[in-house]
């Protein structure tokens, strides 16, 4: 199972490229529509994770997830994050 | 057909596309493209392994510099395909199409053309348009096929003028960040031989069935290489027809994913490149009508003309009752009351979601039919939260019936000046007396709004101590006068006969640009408020003119104002009640 922070660390570091922001923009419990963060984008970062990661994890779980917090919520409720 | 060097070489990838290549070549040929002759440019169409590839024969007729290629070593990915067309085409400006069931836009190959020479490294973007109601990879779950297409496509006579594929393609799929931000990628890019060379052309890297992120990766590289400036091209577009594509009609995320995936391999990061841009022109009427749209969601600027509209007086009368309705919001009341019955709970009953939600006649009938009778009344202001209403008025059915009556009447008779409003809240009121002024044909009477569109003043006088309907006490009733603006603009009413006057009334109304009132209706609830009205602007108002009060029946401290100035001018003209708290009367 992956580490909880270091999936933090790797969500902010790639939204930070992303959306070409600094890494204070980007909070746990900020709303990624918040940050210009589109549906396309989340499936986007799913597919990156799961390289990065070399973990399978469904797109929709990037969907149905606001912020960051409540992704690694989710990610944890089903065995992806310690 | 070439008689000698084109300028312009266009690769357009295909596969499986027998219903889709013939529209894309014929909106590729010089029978459709304007601006631009049949010598000026050569397309090259490289069939990436089609059991049945399409034939130069089949196209003769279309007049155009063509060749047909058949790759050799077909693979899913179309990204070899695309660097064996870049291998032959003879112009010194090449464009690559990578998926060929895009229709072109009529003028988009002389405007890439053209904004090719406005940098000598340009990297020319197009913006993508997909045919249909929407996203096509959510229509199709929705019923959206290729006979529903071809019924759309054969309703706008594209054949003969290509902008009305706008009209039927709403949706753009490259703009996902706004008209004016970064594209994620251009599916007909152009730029110059000697960058395309500079590149490499598209990677062969991306194996992805469809190609997944090569062409993303392409505009990011082309962007990132040094001098390069972007040019989007606006006004024109490409057209995506639905067909077995891997990408754009994809119903399963998990081809984006894996695109995505293959991508974040090969590069290690994934970044939309967002640099400065340049925007190249002319815009279509019809293309500027589909930005104004998706940039304001049908909110139009006001035009210095009034909007004047022509009814019939049966449709006249029906529009104004609905548009009544819309002001109370009685076509909302069910989601009012539903939402209603979720007041002080902590927690969100489940079967509110899945039950009560869909059946509130059933399920809180009493409380609708009460919610019904107290917005027909406009009993609203009563209620322990007077931003209860979900509508744009408060003021109940009566009088925006009575309202309607004095506005008329005051046309009627020739009544000179102005229609006002001082305390509009969401402007309900004064959308009825606009939508009347521009039934009327009248162009030259302005309508004012009068507000601090901030919510009201303190008590500051002694006879308001005790009704204080402040911001802080009563934040639903301070609506910002973008909110105000943006109603007027949803019902079509917005011009520049439209005056807002923001500010509280001890500092706005004495001395305001408003010359001559036909209609003053007064709803500032408060003593301070209704008198400083009065004194600023009675005398404004024309001999006939009509002075409507809100609040004379259910606020004390109005009707105090209203008695009191009424007294200090020897103002013997009768006032009226027009329901339980409204009044009126008519300066003689």
């Amino acid at each position: 199972m992956l580490k909880a922070d270091a999936v933090r660390a790797w969500i902010i570091g790639f939204l930070v490229s992303l959306l070409d922001v600094s890494e204070s923009e980007i909070k746990g419990d900020t709303r990624f529509h918040v940050m210009g963060l589109n549906s396309v984008d989340a499936v986007v970062m799913a597919g990156a994770m799961e390289e990065h990661f070399d973990v399978e994890i469904e797109a929709t779980l990037f969907l149905r997830n606001s912020t960051i917090d409540s992704l690694l919520a989710d990610m944890q409720a089903n065995g992806i994050v310690e | 057909m070439s008689t000698g060097r084109p300028e312009l070489s266009l690769i357009v990838i295909s596969y499986e596309m027998a219903r889709e290549l013939p529209r894309t070549l014929y909106s590729l040929s010089p029978r459709y493209q304007q601006g631009i002759a049949a010598d000026d440019y050569e397309v090259i169409v490289i069939d990436n392994g089609s059991t049945h590839p399409p034939r130069l024969e089949d196209f003769a007729d279309l007049g155009m510099n063509l060749q047909i290629h058949c790759f050799p070593d077909p693979k899913p990915s179309p990204v070899r395909a695309i660097n064996h067309g870049l291998s032959l085409a003879a112009a010194p400006l090449v464009g690559v199409n990578i998926d060929g069931a895009r229709l072109a836009s009529p003028g988009l190959l002389d405007a890439c053309r053209r904004a090719a020479r406005t940098d000598a490294d340009a990297v020319v973007t197009t913006l993508s348009f997909q045919l249909g109601p929407g996203p096509q990879w959510i229509t199709i779950q929705q019923g959206y096929d290729a006979v529903w297409e071809d019924r759309l496509l054969d309703t706008i006579d594209w054949r003969n003028n290509g902008y009305r594929l706008f009209e039927i393609s709403p949706f753009a799929e490259n703009i996902t960040r706004g008209w004016f931000g970064p594209l994620n990628e251009s599916n007909l890019i152009v730029m110059q031989q000697g960058l395309w060379q500079a590149l490499g052309g598209f990677d062969p890297a991306f194996e992805s069935p469809g190609g997944g992120a090569a062409n993303s990766d392409l505009l990011r590289r082309a962007l990132e290489h040094p001098g390069t400036r972007q040019v989007t091209v606006l006004g024109e577009g490409v057209f995506h027809q639905i067909h077995g594509g891997t990408h754009t009609n994809a119903a399963s995320l998990d081809v984006y994913k894996n695109a995505a995936r293959e991508y974040y391999r090969l590069r290690g990061r994934i970044r939309v490149v967002d640099a400065e841009r340049s925007y190249f022109g002319p815009v279509s009427r019809a293309a500027a009508e589909a930005y104004r749209r998706q940039l304001a969601a049908g909110h139009a600027a006001p035009s210095e003309a009034a909007t004047v509209m022509r009814a019939s007086p049966d449709a006249r009368s029906r529009y104004l009752s609905l548009l009544k309705s819309v002001l109370l919001n009685e076509t909302g009341l069910e989601t009012e009351v539903a939402l209603d019955s979720l007041r002080g709970m902590t927690q969100v009953p489940p079967a509110f979601w899945s039950d009560i939600l869909y059946d509130v006649p059933g399920k809180l009938g009493l409380a609708l039919e009460e919610k019904r009778r107290v917005r027909a009344m406009g009993f609203d202001t009563l209620s322990g939260d007077p931003g209860r209403s979900l509508g744009y008025t408060m003021i109940g059915r009566k009088r925006l019936d009575h309202l309607e009556w004095c506005v008329t009447t005051a046309l009627d008779e020739g009544v000179a000046g102005d229609l006002m409003e001082c305390g509009v809240w969401r402007g309900g009121a004064c959308l009825l007396m606009k939508a009347i002024l521009d039934l009327s044909g009248d162009q030259d009477r302005n309508l004012w709004l009068a507000d601090s569109f901030a919510g009201l003043p303190p008590p500051s006088q002694p006879e308001d101590q005790g009704l204080d309907l402040s911001r802080e006490h009563f934040p639903s009733l301070a609506v910002s006068r973008e909110r105000v603006e943006r109603a007027f603009a949803d019902f079509g009413l917005l011009d520049a006969r439209v005056r807002f006057l923001p500010g509280f009334f001890a500092d706005t109304l004495a001395g305001c640009a408003v010359e001559q009132l036909a209609v003053l209706r007064l709803d500032g609830d408060l003593y301070s408020s209704t008198m400083q009205a009065l004194e600023a602007l009675y005398d404004r108002v024309s001999p006939g003119g009509f002075i409507v009060i809100d609040d004379y029946g259910g606020l004390g401290q109005c009707a105090q104002a209203v008695d009191a100035f009424r007294a200090a001018r020897g103002i013997t003209s009768p006032i009226t009640m027009i329901d339980w708290t409204g009044a009126f009367w008519r300066k003689s």
